[in-house]
């Protein structure tokens, strides 16, 4: 059985789309056949981790919600990226980056259920381990869609007033969507701030599970998503967060 | 400014005259009125008298309908080159039921309603062309009422969110 696995956060600037790559490509390297699928229609970005642009890009899924292709046209395999460390596949399955596409969304819309049978499609076709959604920040169709259909859902907040507020929102939803397995991830911890206390305040304000804190990064800030973190660094203790967060998203 | 003859040729590439003999064709050529129109101008308003009906030569016009109560616009469609617009008012004495304005610089022919029908009353074949016209409108107001009337989110949608009432 594949893993449905979304990745989300109230607001935007979390770190969501590089946590959602770098975990994937973790799991990639471990062996396992992984899909990372860029729900993020509006505003898409994962891409740019796998050096990829509008040449690059053909087929989408917004083409696909669309109706002009079918969702397996849109699969980009980017195990190469993961260079020769990867023991099984990685694939991307992209959101349209036309500046024509992005405002045709916006004026006429797509069919949101189709995403459930794309999530299915690319599940079988590709016999994945895991599907990673990588979403929009805050909370559309899209997104309810998605939560509801995912069997573990990973909410990733800063330490930061407006974030947590956020997160309860997104919690409580999570909950009333009946989502089996709930985690935070907080992201972007300032260095003072100690870890081990960050997480045990966020698990008691929200009565959850943190999987992680992931302290702030100047070698990831120094990347600026052009390049996946744990290939570049795969002995650098954040690597080792990543791998935390990966394991835990996968049990 | 066109010719008599460059309107005599731009009005056979319109498919409610394409019918017509080049003897027709000028003296319906003589009843238009060239109009040009620059970007964002209004040709006419919602609620205005109607009277004229009118074709797109170049340029875009676009037809909007006022919401009631809502200070909105619902756009009904987009008149592109060697369409016309304006053809209700023909057959139905009432005001404009949308504003209509010009998208890009536009040029417009115009022809006076009764100008047009005594035309029409030579022609009378011509009213079985205008009467597919105004069938299509008809079909194409009934699509864009179900777009409106259907249900904002698919059933699988609305199932969800019924779940988010804390």
């Amino acid at each position: 059985m594949t893993e449905l696995i979304m990745l989300h956060s109230f607001r935007g600037g979390t770190g969501k789309t590089n946590i959602s790559a770098n975990v994937g490509a973790l799991l990639a390297m471990s062996g396992l056949r992984i899909g990372l699928i860029d729900t993020d229609i509006q505003s898409p970005g994962i891409h740019v981790l796998f050096n990829l642009d509008e040449s690059s890009v053909d087929k989408t899924l917004t083409s696909y919600l669309w109706g002009e292709s079918g969702i397996e046209e849109a699969v980009i395999d980017v195990t190469e990226s993961l260079g020769d460390k990867a023991g099984g596949k990685l694939f991307l399955i992209p959101s349209s980056i036309k500046a024509s596409d992005i405002a045709r969304i916006l004026r006429n819309g797509y069919s949101v259920t189709l995403l459930d049978e794309a999530y299915q499609r690319v599940q079988d076709a590709l016999e994945l381990d895991a599907l990673i959604i990588d979403t929009h920040p805050g909370l559309n169709d899209e997104i309810l869609l998605s939560m509801a259909l995912s069997n573990t859902l990973g909410i990733i907040l800063r330490p930061d007033q407006q974030d947590y507020q956020g997160t309860s929102i997104s919690m409580k939803l999570a909950q009333n969507l009946e989502v089996s397995d709930i985690v935070m991830i907080v992201n972007k911890s300032p260095q003072l701030f100690n870890e081990e206390m960050v997480k045990s305040k966020v698990e008691e304000a929200y009565s959850g599970e943190v999987a992680a804190v992931v302290p702030h990064s100047d070698e990831m800030m120094a990347l600026s998503s052009a390049k996946l973190f744990v290939v570049e660094y795969p002995d650098d203790p954040l690597t080792g967060i990543f791998k935390k967060i990966a394991l835990r998203l996968m049990t | 400014m066109l010719l008599t003859q460059e309107k005599v040729d731009f009005l056979k590439t319109i498919s409610f005259f394409d019918r017509l003999h080049e003897r027709q064709l000028q003296k319906l050529a003589d009843i238009c009125v060239e109009n040009a129109y620059g970007k964002g101008e209004v040709i006419f308003q919602q609620g205005d008298v109607g009277g004229i009906l009118y074709i797109v030569v170049e340029g875009q016009v676009l037809l909007e309908r006022e919401l009631d109560r809502q200070e909105d616009t619902i756009s009904m469609s987009v008149v592109n080159p060697q369409t016309s617009f304006g053809e209700i008012s023909l057959f139905y004495d009432a005001p404009r039921s949308v504003t209509a304005t010009a998208m890009k610089n536009s040029k417009l022919l115009s022809m006076d309603n009764d100008d047009f029908k005594e035309f029409i009353r030579q022609y009378p074949d011509m009213l079985m062309e205008i009467n597919q016209v105004l069938s299509q409108r008809l079909v194409e107001a009934h699509d864009k009422i179900s777009e409106i009337a259907r249900p904002h989110k698919p059933r699988e949608l609305r199932k969800l969110y019924e779940k988010l009432d804390f």
